[in-house]
């Protein structure tokens, strides 16, 4: 599939802002990009439209290094953020990433659900990346991934 | 004879005084020699440790990097975009120098001054400037539609033309800057005799300034050919799938793989290969220009 | 060796309102070596660079061998020119220099290294051809850069102040060298220089020039000699000048009252009145030491200073006017030994000295 896409496509880009950029001066007229990037251009009224389709979905987690100075108020603030899912909810608001936290959904629109990657409806025409995979294999799959642009 | 033994007396204090002064100059470049060693020689001792200690000693890196078709490719783009970045800065800064050096002072100021505008502005800025003139629906691409010569935007970035023209741009004034000096340099009268012996204008060039400027081709080639190999900004913005030139792959292996160990073998091979260069261009550049040449 | 081998007419350069060479017209014999002399901005090279064809003329014509050369290239006109500082090509070895114009000229190689290997002996080089011109002292410069303007066997030969960067005896060394070549070869020269001792050592003829124009032309003695004009003896030697008026003039002399009112007899061509104030111009080598008023033409005067300089003593008198006079006198036995503050009497023949119109009737420095 990518062997036959490979010589069509202008840009393998890099750095998430690209894409946008690219995509908005028209620069390409397709493009595998960012979820929230692309929802807040939308929302800016860019002429773009995308879909969760396919989408791979990445998640973030808190993590506080061993023997951290502040390791007491780290985890009241994981504890007071993460298990509350209006704070969840609220987040998403200000920023369209999508809560982990299921419950967060209860306390959103249809709208805003509809935006998010992690709604139950997006979620499962996405597939999750595998972080540790991922991790195993990261250097012999960029290595790969590299002979293969280069080729 | 006590003449003798006092002159030799003089000539010993002259001989200190004479110590001291060039003690005292030695001493002047004292903060230069720590900056450069703090700052450079200390950081490129670092990488190559990098690359051999990871954690005892071991030569893998190396061995990694000598195996790996992508490195080959990687450092074969490397030299091709230097290469041809270097010859576009000398087809276009040569007539530039050229006619700064043969200008009034105030126009040949003014001149110097446009050459370098361009460092006024980041790296950065300018590339994505060339982003917004090269692109398919940018200003080249717009007007030449517009005007009706072509039907179809034509492919100006995202490949190795984009990363030519950015690159050329960035590293054009270290082209021009030495041409410029050597060019000063050259006796005026050595062209009127050219001519007063029969030479045309076009063979007292080929014959008398074109070698004469050389000194100024070599070290503007050098520097420009030296800053492109480890270039990195330019060619990842505007270049395009098989564009990736040595600067890229670290930079992927460093901030992508956390693979500094191999980085720094890549690092320190492409110091290796370019001082290599470097020296051997040196050595064709003095056998060009015997001691005769100034 | 006869008819004009440059010919020169109404040359002039303007740079804007800057007049660099005005109106010069001259024609120098085929064969001969003619010297544009004048101090610094007088025009001497703007005249020599228009004739080489490096500056083109504001007005006026050129003729080299009796073809209108005015517009030509400088690679068309044929000239050799010799320029102040060589111009030595530093990164061509001295065989590769003088080959420089043949090879231009698509010379045979054979020929190059035979006409090169001439032309480096003519300037007595032989066997220097491999050196670089840094390998080279000054004086070697100047001969490749002889050799290789003489090499093509140019129509003549231009000289911009070709010796001023030796020192002193290499210069006098040269300048004889020069003269010697010239008379070997029988090439034209125009030669430039400031340094009036050279012009009168090497040339046949000088063009004394200023302010872009030709104040003189005339052979190494007419000029020192009869010099036009008070610059003309100014600047050619050294020159006493004083003030007089004419009391009597005769068929071929005139009677002259100086400020210290003492009367001499002149030698003139004749045509200026009695009444006239004049400026009386004699050379300091000229004027000697007389015992006592033993004829006419003697003037009083006081010894203010005495410099020896070799060869002769250089005295400094006070006349009675206040005018100074400078006296050269060989250093030998028939000197008198004067000191400072010694009186004496000065005599100075009629024929010794020459009397033009006073300083302000001849043409100003700014025009």
């Amino acid at each position: 599939m990518l062997d036959r896409i490979k010589s069509h496509v202008t840009k393998w880009w890099k750095v998430e802002a690209q894409v946008i950029q690219m995509l908005t001066d028209g620069e390409v007229d397709f493009a595998v990009g960012p979820g929230g990037r692309m929802t807040v251009v939308k929302r800016q009224g860019a002429q773009v439209t995308f879909d969760y389709n396919q989408g791979i979905v990445h998640g973030d987690s808190w993590v506080i290094p061993r023997g951290a100075k502040n390791k007491k108020n780290a985890m009241e603030f994981i504890a007071w953020y993460a298990a509350n899912p209006k704070r969840h909810a609220e987040f998403s608001r200000h920023i369209p990433y999508g809560p982990l936290n299921t419950k967060a959904f209860n306390h959103m629109s249809d709208a805003e659900k509809a935006e998010l990657p992690t709604a139950p409806e997006n979620l499962k025409r996405q597939l999750s990346s595998d972080s540790e995979w991922w991790g195993k294999n990261l250097v012999k799959m960029e290595e790969r991934w590299n002979a293969w642009l280069l080729r | 004879m006590p003449g003798s033994s006092a002159s030799a007396v003089t000539a010993a204090l002259l001989r200190g005084v004479e110590r001291r002064e060039e003690a005292r100059r030695w001493l002047l470049v004292l903060p230069a020699g720590l900056f450069v060693g703090v700052l450079l020689f200390f950081p490129l001792l670092r990488i190559v440790s990098l690359s051999v200690w990871d954690p005892i000693f071991t030569l893998r890196h190396y061995g990694h990097a000598f195996q790996d078709p992508v490195f080959y490719r990687v450092l074969g783009v490397t030299f091709k975009v230097s290469l041809l970045t270097t010859v576009g800065c000398l087809v276009l800064g040569y007539p530039v120098a050229h006619l700064m050096a043969h200008a009034r002072p105030a126009v040949a100021n003014f001149l110097m001054t446009l050459v370098l505008v361009s460092f006024w502005t980041s790296l950065l800025v300018r590339t994505y400037a060339w982003m917004v003139l090269l692109g398919r629906r940018g200003v080249i691409n717009n007007l030449l539609l517009a005007v009706g010569l072509i039907s179809e935007p034509l492919p100006l970035m995202y490949n190795l033309f984009g990363v030519l023209v950015g690159m050329v741009h960035v590293l054009l004034p270290f082209m021009i800057l030495p041409l410029y000096s050597v060019m000063k340099g050259i006796d005026r009268s050595l062209m009127l005799a050219a001519q007063n012996l029969g030479a045309g204008p076009f063979r007292s060039f080929l014959w008398v300034f074109l070698p004469l400027s050389f000194p100024g081709v070599t070290g503007g080639c050098l520097l420009v050919f030296m800053i492109s190999a480890g270039y990195f900004i330019t060619p990842a913005l505007l270049g395009g799938r098989t564009d990736m030139m040595m600067g890229q792959l670290i930079e992927l292996e460093v901030s992508q793989l956390l693979n500094w160990g191999y980085a720094s073998a890549l690092a320190t091979i492409l110091f290796v290969v370019v001082a290599l260069l470097f020296l051997a261009y040196r050595r064709v550049a003095t056998l060009r220009l015997p001691s005769g040449a100034s | 060796m006869v008819g004009a081998s440059v010919r020169v007419k109404g040359l002039t350069k303007r740079y804007g309102d800057v007049v660099a060479v005005e109106c010069v017209s001259l024609s120098v014999e085929r064969g001969a070596f003619v010297t544009l002399l004048g101090p610094s901005g007088s025009g001497k090279t703007t005249t020599l660079m228009m004739l080489a064809g490096f500056v083109v003329p504001t007005a006026g014509e050129i003729h080299i061998d009796d073809r209108l050369v005015t517009l030509d290239p400088p690679y068309k006109r044929d000239l050799g020119m010799v320029f102040q500082n060589y111009a030595l090509f530093p990164h061509m070895t001295a065989f590769d220099n003088v080959a420089f114009p043949l090879r231009m000229r698509k010379v045979p190689r054979r020929e190059i290294a035979e006409r090169v290997e001439r032309g480096l002996e003519l300037v007595r080089l032989p066997g220097l051809g491999h050196r670089f011109p840094k390998q080279l002292s000054g004086g070697q410069q100047q001969r490749v850069a002889l050799a290789r303007t003489l090499v093509f066997n140019p129509r003549v030969l231009l000289m911009d102040e070709p010796l001023g960067a030796l020192d002193k005896k290499l210069r006098q060394q040269m300048q004889l060298e020069i003269r010697h070549l010239h008379e070997q070869l029988g090439i034209t020269v125009i030669y430039v220089t400031h340094d009036q001792e050279e012009a009168l050592v090497m040339s046949d003829e000088i063009v004394v020039m200023r302010n872009g124009r030709i104040e003189q032309i005339g052979t190494p003695r007419a000029v020192y000699d009869e010099p036009r004009n008070n610059f003309v003896a100014d600047f050619i030697g050294e020159t006493n000048v004083l003030d007089g008026t004419i009391i009597k003039a005769e068929h071929s002399r005139y009677r002259v009252r100086t400020s210290a009112q003492v009367e001499v007899w002149c030698a003139g061509e004749g045509g200026l009145d009695p009444g006239r104030p004049v400026t009386m111009i004699i050379r300091p080598e000229r004027a000697r030491f007389v015992q006592s008023a033993e004829s006419d033409n003697c003037l009083p005067a006081r010894v203010e200073e005495v410099v020896f300089v070799g060869e002769l003593i250089r005295y400094l008198l006070r006349l009675p006017s206040g005018e100074a006079i400078v006296l050269k006198c060989p250093n030998d036995s028939r000197t008198p030994d004067h000191a400072a503050g010694d009186r004496v009497l000065v005599r100075i023949d009629p024929e010794d000295i020459r009397v033009l119109p006073p300083l302000h009737s001849q043409p100003k420095e700014d025009t």
